[in-house]
């Protein structure tokens, strides 16, 4: 076990050197420098000084080590267009944000996508089997921002506006944007969880129909265990097992659809403040920030397939996840 | 509580008395008889996927808007055709989908944005096909220190979020296809090598792999010729379900604006522009918003349907 947790460890401290030495080399290739696009009447003296500033007429090879020790004291760079405003705090206040909106979709996206997946295999092929179906597949083919656009009209607009002529209120119970209180919430939480919803439900459908054919649960229910014991004791705590490892995957497909479902939303959270940063052009807040989501995702994945090591005994002896019957089904 | 029905166990009859029990009479040409049609693996799969309703119903809607993004732009050329006396206009007879901001067809641009959107899926996944089983087929097939250092640097590249690489590559380089297509490329193959190499390992251990190595065959001739055409089946599985996650990913960039940039069309793009206009002339989104997630829908619907027909034990 130690040698695996080891191993994964190593490899996610190389991925994210990879990551930031591939974010630095990829900034030197943007002909120009920030101050010095090639089209701007600046005096070059002031050009200068202004480059010598930032550390840019240094050697590359010094430039590069400066930016790793800068990046180890937590110091991200300062962002172009917010003047005077630095990375790292920009990411210390958009992050909790975003942090709120993520464990929101996840806690629902886990409950509801359990919830369904069970319900289906108890009754498979019956109209709750059927409809989870249905569920996973909206969730699997529609993207976020499709749903989040269509929530927005029927839910936002339509639904308001006939709250307003039936009640004479201007009460919003699902408000098109921002982030205040719970009922802001809800719709966000909802687009961004539906990806989730949808590959949990699958995954926890197939993993529980597996188990209630194993042979285990027949003795269970032949010795004349309660339904109530067989099915949480014996099916559905061991056909947890392998939809927890999707769990740690989730982040990554969290913080992409919190890009979509921030902007959608108006929600001033990290997300938002990447895509702005890469539609304005702001290189040393996308490469920030970007640097910032690779640590963050390989670092939650990594605890999770720890955690997971520790809840399945069998991956120490074999040293491998378990990733056949996922990727089957 | 739900309730499961009980295991059904046949009551326990009386074992028949002997004196009832009389042998068959050895027929031993009803015991060469073939009953069932035999089939290959490959018969087998076909006749399984068709007859899977849902599965066939994704392919032909595949083959579909495939002909639609080959003929559609070649009868209806002027996708970039401005008038800026007719914008916004809702659906009408002369304008099926309507017109965009600057008076551009809609239905026009749908089979441009078609036609680009599935050729970004299909380009760069068939790209990714090509690289994943070249490094997974030497990386399993040549086995020992060069396997686990191909495995270690595709263990890195997994962990790499896609979506991060997509971001920063369209930041650096200019936007558009060959850019989009480049960084579905640099890591979108690692997955499929894996599982390329995985399926290439066990297959080796097999005899006739054993009997073609004695018999003197090559190396490059046992890979071409034993062990690749039977990874074929979960490549194929894998190549239809990753053709949507480019698709998407194109559409998810361009909604944020990178991507494709105007005045090419691509639905990601068209989305775009629809969501700009929310919530007036809608038909603006939900044209290209339908479309997608129905070629999603049928990517998905026919990958299932394939994995099922191609893994003999999931058959009836």
């Amino acid at each position: 076990m130690k040698k695996y947790i080891l191993g994964r460890v190593v490899i996610a401290l190389v991925t994210v050197f990879v990551v930031i030495t591939l974010t630095f080399i990829l900034m030197r290739l943007i002909p120009g420098t920030p101050f010095n696009t090639g089209n701007t009447n600046m005096d070059p003296e002031a050009l200068a000084q202004l480059e010598a500033n930032y550390g840019l007429d240094k050697p590359i090879l010094q430039q590069y080590w400066i930016y790793l020790s800068n990046l180890l004291h937590g110091n991200f760079g300062t962002s172009i267009t917010y003047t005077n405003r630095s990375v790292t705090e920009i990411i210390l206040r958009a992050f909790p944000v975003s942090l709120d909106l993520g464990i929101r979709a996840m806690i629902f996206g886990i409950a509801a996508g359990l919830l369904l997946g069970i319900e289906a295999a108890l009754h498979h092929n019956k109209f709750i089997d059927r409809f989870s179906t249905l569920v996973a597949i909206i969730g699997i083919s529609v993207p976020s921002f499709v749903l989040g656009t269509l929530l927005q009209l029927v839910l936002g607009l339509w639904f308001s506006g006939w709250i307003k002529e039936v009640f004479h209120t201007d009460f919003q119970l699902f408000p098109l944007a921002r982030w205040e209180s719970f009922r802001y919430t809800i719709l966000p939480s909802f687009v961004l969880a539906m990806g989730s919803i949808a590959s949990i439900t699958r995954m926890m459908r197939s993993s529980m129909l597996d188990v209630i054919s194993q042979d285990y649960v027949k003795t269970a229910r032949s010795k004349g265990l309660s339904e109530r014991a067989v099915v949480w004791r014996h099916e559905i705590r061991n056909a947890l097992l392998p939809v927890v490892t999707i769990i740690g995957r989730m982040v990554g497909g969290l913080c992409t659809g919190s890009f979509v479902v921030e902007n959608l939303f108006a929600i001033p959270g990290l997300g938002k403040y990447y895509v702005n940063s890469v539609t304005a052009r702001d290189y040393t807040l996308t490469m920030g920030l970007t640097i910032f989501y690779a640590i963050f995702i390989v670092a939650s994945t990594l605890l999770v397939d720890i955690a997971y090591c520790f809840v399945d005994p069998r991956i120490s002896l074999t040293g491998k996840r378990r990733n056949r019957r996922e990727e089957k089904r | 509580m739900t309730t499961i029905p009980m295991p059904s166990v046949s009551p326990p009859e009386g074992t028949p008395p002997v004196k009832d029990f009389t042998p068959v009479p050895k027929d031993l040409q009803a015991s060469q008889r073939i009953n069932r049609i035999s089939l290959t693996y490959w018969q087998g799969a076909v006749m399984t996927l068709r007859r899977n309703r849902a599965a066939m119903g994704g392919l032909a809607f595949i083959i579909l808007v495939v002909l639609v993004g080959i003929i559609g732009p070649i009868l209806w050329p002027a996708y970039q055709k401005t008038n800026l006396l007719a914008t916004l206009q809702a659906p009408s007879g002369k304008h099926w989908l309507g017109t965009d901001l600057l008076g551009r067809d809609t239905f026009t641009r749908l089979l441009w944005g078609t036609r680009t959107s599935l050729m970004i899926g299909f380009v760069a996944e068939t790209i990714n096909l090509l690289i994943g089983i070249l490094y997974g087929g030497i990386s399993g097939y040549v086995g020992g220190k060069t396997d686990v250092v191909m495995m270690r640097i595709i263990d890195v590249i997994v962990s790499i979020p896609q979506m991060i690489i997509l971001i920063l590559l369209q930041t650096v380089m200019s936007n558009g296809i060959g850019t989009l297509i480049f960084s579905l490329c640099v890591t979108g193959w690692a997955g499929l090598a894996r599982m390329v190499r995985g399926q290439v390992m066990a297959l080796r251990e097999n005899e006739y792999v054993s009997a073609a190595r004695v018999l003197g065959a090559s190396r490059g001739e046992i890979l071409r010729r034993h062990l690749l055409p039977n990874t074929v089946g979960p490549i194929l599985v894998n190549y239809t379900m990753s053709i949507p996650g480019a698709i998407g990913a194109e559409a998810f960039l361009s909604y944020i604006g990178l991507g494709i940039p105007v005045p090419a069309a691509s639905w990601g793009n068209m989305l775009q522009e629809g969501a700009n206009q929310f919530p007036g002339s809608l038909w603006l989104f939900f044209s290209p918003a339908i479309l997608f997630a129905l070629t999603i829908l049928a990517f998905n619907l026919f990958g299932d349907g394939l994995r099922d027909a191609l893994d003999p034990k999931m058959r009836k």
